[in-house]
């Protein structure tokens, strides 16, 4: 499998999220999907993950803006942006557009994307805004 | 510059890190590099970047990198790595907790003529801060 097919597939994965297409992810992602920092075991774990979260921010949408790609590895770095219409992760809705980012790591066996290998997300809105404020930390941590 | 060069450049700024020689920033670095998700009170270029790396090991002394999983391609190096420390001194207006933290971290770094140029850096801030107790955990 070449690297620029690695890259398709995640690039297409995606767009299926983007379109928050679930039937089009069993083509691109393996049914025993292993998602390391969230501790799915299977697509059909994930997806219903995809289902809560399209419905805690109904207009989400991530762009790649860099894609790196090495033996079986594909990294990407993503923003994200979403309004936060329904409960997240016990937040109850704030109708407030939140924006994201992200660091992962993907890993494609057989032309499917077998594991999230790690990930590095953050909700800025959630951790700079909120938390930090509230509990008085320096808005310069790192 | 080959992806194998590329890696074994990244391989050595972290190992400059663990043996805190602080000198090594200078070969690897270019002094202008662009640190992209530096806190806003961070000098830019190399000088910034080497003063942050500084701070972090004074605020936690035993501070080791270790890399997990690299992923490199034309001129950018992907790396995940795992800080672990004890927080001895002050960091980021947070007085010293005498904590360990383990943290995750995934950066990008491109490369120029065997130079760092820029870098991404993403550390699981929340990870971090919940493990020094600073942020009660939630549900």
């Amino acid at each position: 499998m070449s690297l620029e097919k690695n890259k398709a597939i995640i690039r297409k994965m995606f767009e299926a999220f983007n379109k928050q297409n679930l039937d089009a992810l069993d083509e691109l992602i393996a049914p025993d999907y292993v998602d390391h920092p969230r501790q799915f075991r299977d697509l059909k774990s994930y997806k219903q993950h995809l289902t809560k979260f399209y419905k805690s921010f109904p207009d989400s949408h991530e762009t790649i803006d860099d894609i790196i790609a090495e033996g079986d590895k594909v990294c990407i770095h993503l923003k994200g942006t979403g309004t936060h219409k329904g409960e997240h992760r016990g937040s109850a809705p704030t109708g407030k557009k939140i924006t994201w980012e992200a660091i992962s790591i993907y890993r494609i066996v057989d032309g499917k994307v077998a594991e999230l290998r790690y990930a590095v997300a953050e909700y800025k809105e959630v951790i700079f805004h909120v938390s930090r404020k509230e509990q008085g930390l320096s808005p310069t941590f790192n | 510059m080959s992806v194998e060069k590329n890696k074994a450049l990244v391989r050595r700024l972290i190992e400059a890190w663990n043996t805190r020689n602080w000198n090594v920033f200078d070969e690897v670095m270019a002094p202008n590099c662009i640190d992209h998700y530096a806190p806003p009170d961070q000098k830019p270029g190399r000088e910034g970047y080497r003063e942050a790396q500084i701070d972090i090991t004074n605020a936690f002394p035993d501070i080791q990198f270790t890399i997990e999983d690299m992923i490199a391609e034309g001129d950018k190096v992907a790396v995940h790595m795992t800080f672990s420390g004890t927080h001895k001194g002050e960091f980021a207006g947070i007085p010293p907790t005498n904590k360990r933290v383990t943290v995750p971290d995934i950066s990008i770094y491109r490369i120029t003529n065997g130079k760092i140029v820029e870098e991404w850096g993403f550390s699981d801030r929340l990870s971090f801060v919940l493990q020094l107790g600073v942020i009660p955990p939630t549900k």
